[in-house]
């Protein structure tokens, strides 16, 4: 008779088909509030820009600091006299080709360095002796080689971002629990299988941190690699055309391309944040259940 | 080939290995024979060597001498014939449940479709029907060991090790957990090793108890449990359980009170 004894955890079921309970109005729309972040983020942001406004139309503000309505009638019209999009092309391709180059470089090393010791071992002397110098010292250096060109910069905005990449890796994948490993040994899977099967999904949502932390530097050093020795015209780029701007004193354009640097930065970290929200969804509930 | 009473076969093994520059002896001259079929549970002080044992007929790990046989052959590698269970149960979270147990199916060159009924029923087995599509962070503790323990059973092993399996569970789950296995083995008949630290769960899990010493590790006692079959609530009601307890409690006993002294009067070695 204890032979179609019924499964333990038949309880946990039926409870989960029973819901969803009814709950009040309130309790649903708070529940729903604080599971939707943006509605709140979008009220704080208001009230800070509304204030910003009142105080600068106030006259309390020096000349430099503009409002936020000045900021976007000049973005406005710096799109509509064609000279911002320019600026956008030259910098953005910088900023992605650098990432993508130094963000994909650094996640295949530090796959290779988790998997296979030695090369790791090979790898971080130089990384650790690397990792600390400001990259963006770096540049007069290439500039030596190869002058101020989007070659120049894009490597040194690719170095920038391996290093972050790299990191995370590595330490994703060795602290992959060898346990998993272990079942794949059983189950006989080939080497290249548990590598992409079981080890590199294992350590994506790690290694998905290191990407995203790479992506912010690569704005970072987008802007500092065409401070210097900035280019003429669109060639300058929204770090170039900036700083000239606060030299010649040109705040709303200064302003203007901050704007634009901010929202490209933000549209592409949003992407970033959803796409890794995405192949990491089994992951997400894990830790929702253990945190 | 094989007679029936050398289906596993440990012969002479000793196995150490090295842990921060200190050689540590965890198994010697540790000889048994696992008939086919046969519920086996081994209990022992902690450190004893039991989960060493199992990674040798895992072959995760390779006796220093001696040798482990299935069948006749020596163990060199990990193999889908021996199927591992961890005390943790290790699914992939990136996959739902259905999606885990199928995994090692696809591995062993089965058909997608193929993999996933046979997925369900194993899981219909275990008791996880309705539970497919669930990814393994959804699901209790419990649960999730069940999912590891149909996952194992897909690759159609000759042998089960289970390295205490229900140890990382919360009291009244592992009791569940118990009778649910006893009843998978009736129904499957497959042989399995069984580590615990519990003596009640060996008792009642098995045909048969071996009693390891303190380290270096090696059988000290062989008890047949010979309590009647299928087993379940009432067999842990029954007095043959005290009994069979205050045995093997008096047999672990001596090797944890041994161990002790070893350690406090150790100057040498």
């Amino acid at each position: 008779m204890k032979q179609t004894s019924p499964p333990a955890d038949r309880s946990a079921k039926a409870a989960a088909r029973q819901a969803p309970e009814r709950v009040s109005r309130v309790v649903a729309v708070r529940e729903w509030m604080l599971d939707q972040q943006w509605p709140v983020a979008l009220t704080f942001t208001s009230v800070v820009v509304a204030v910003w406004q009142l105080v600068v139309d106030a006259g309390a503000l020096p000349a430099y600091l503009l409002s936020p309505w000045a900021i976007l009638a000049e973005t406005y019209g710096m799109l509509e006299s064609g000279e911002l999009l320019p600026l956008v092309e030259v910098s953005m391709k910088r900023e992605f080709s650098g990432f993508l180059l130094g963000a994909g470089l650094g996640v295949f090393a530090g796959l290779v360095a988790g998997v296979a010791r030695w090369t790791g071992d090979v790898i971080d002397g130089a990384v650790s002796l690397l990792y600390p110098v400001p990259k963006i010292a770096l540049l007069p250096i290439f500039a030596i080689w190869l002058g101020f060109s989007d070659t120049t910069r894009i490597l040194v905005i690719a170095l920038a971002c391996f290093f972050p990449a790299y990191l995370n890796a590595q330490s994703a994948t060795r602290s992959v629990d060898p346990h998993v490993v272990a079942v794949a040994r059983n189950a006989e899977s080939g080497k290249l299988r548990t590598i992409f099967q079981v080890l590199l999904p294992a350590a994506l949502p790690r290694i998905l941190v290191g990407v995203r932390t790479a992506l912010a530097l690569s704005f970072i050093m987008m802007f500092a690699t065409e401070v210097i020795g900035a280019g003429a015209g669109a060639q300058a780029g929204l770090g170039g055309r900036t700083f000239a701007a606060g030299t010649n004193g040109d705040y709303d354009v200064l302003w203007a391309a901050l704007l634009t640097i901010a929202v490209l930065g933000v549209t592409l970290d949003t992407t970033l944040r959803v796409l890794s929200a995405r192949v990491t969804r089994g992951a997400a509930k894990e830790m929702a259940s253990h945190g | 080939m094989s007679s029936e009473s050398s289906f596993l076969r440990f012969e002479n093994v000793e196995k150490r290995f090295a842990r921060r520059g200190k050689v540590i002896h965890a198994l010697t001259n540790t000889s048994f024979e696992v008939p086919q079929g046969q519920f086996l549970t081994v209990v022992g002080p902690s450190g004893c060597g039991k989960s060493t044992m199992l990674n040798l007929i895992g072959a995760f790990d390779r006796p220093t001498s001696g040798s482990v046989l299935l069948e006749g052959r020596p163990l060199a590698k990990p193999g889908r014939d021996r199927g591992m269970v961890f005390q943790t149960a290790t699914l992939f979270p990136w996959k739902t449940v259905e999606a885990n147990v199928a995994w090692p199916m696809l591995v062993g060159g089965m058909r997608k479709k193929e993999a996933k009924a046979r997925a369900r029923e194993l899981l219909a087995l275990v008791g996880l029907r309705g539970f497919e599509t669930s990814y393994p962070g959804e699901l209790s503790g419990g649960m999730r060991q069940r999912a590891a323990i149909a996952r194992t059973l897909g690759l159609e092993p000759k042998v089960l090790l289970m390295d205490e399996p229900f140890g990382a569970l919360d009291a009244q789950t592992r009791e569940l957990m118990q009778e649910e296995l006893s009843r998978i083995w009736q129904a499957t008949g497959i042989t399995v090793v069984f580590i615990t630290h519990d003596i009640n769960e060996a008792v009642f899990l098995g045909d048969r108890c071996l009693v390891m010493s303190a380290r270096p590790g090696r059988v000290v006692a062989d008890i047949p449990i010979e309590l009647e079959r299928p087993r379940g609530e009432a067999t842990k009601r029954d007095p043959r359980m005290a009994d069979y307890h205050a045995q093997l409690w008096e047999l672990v006993r001596n090797e944890v009170d041994g161990a002790a002294q070893a350690t406090t009067g150790r100057a040498a070695s």
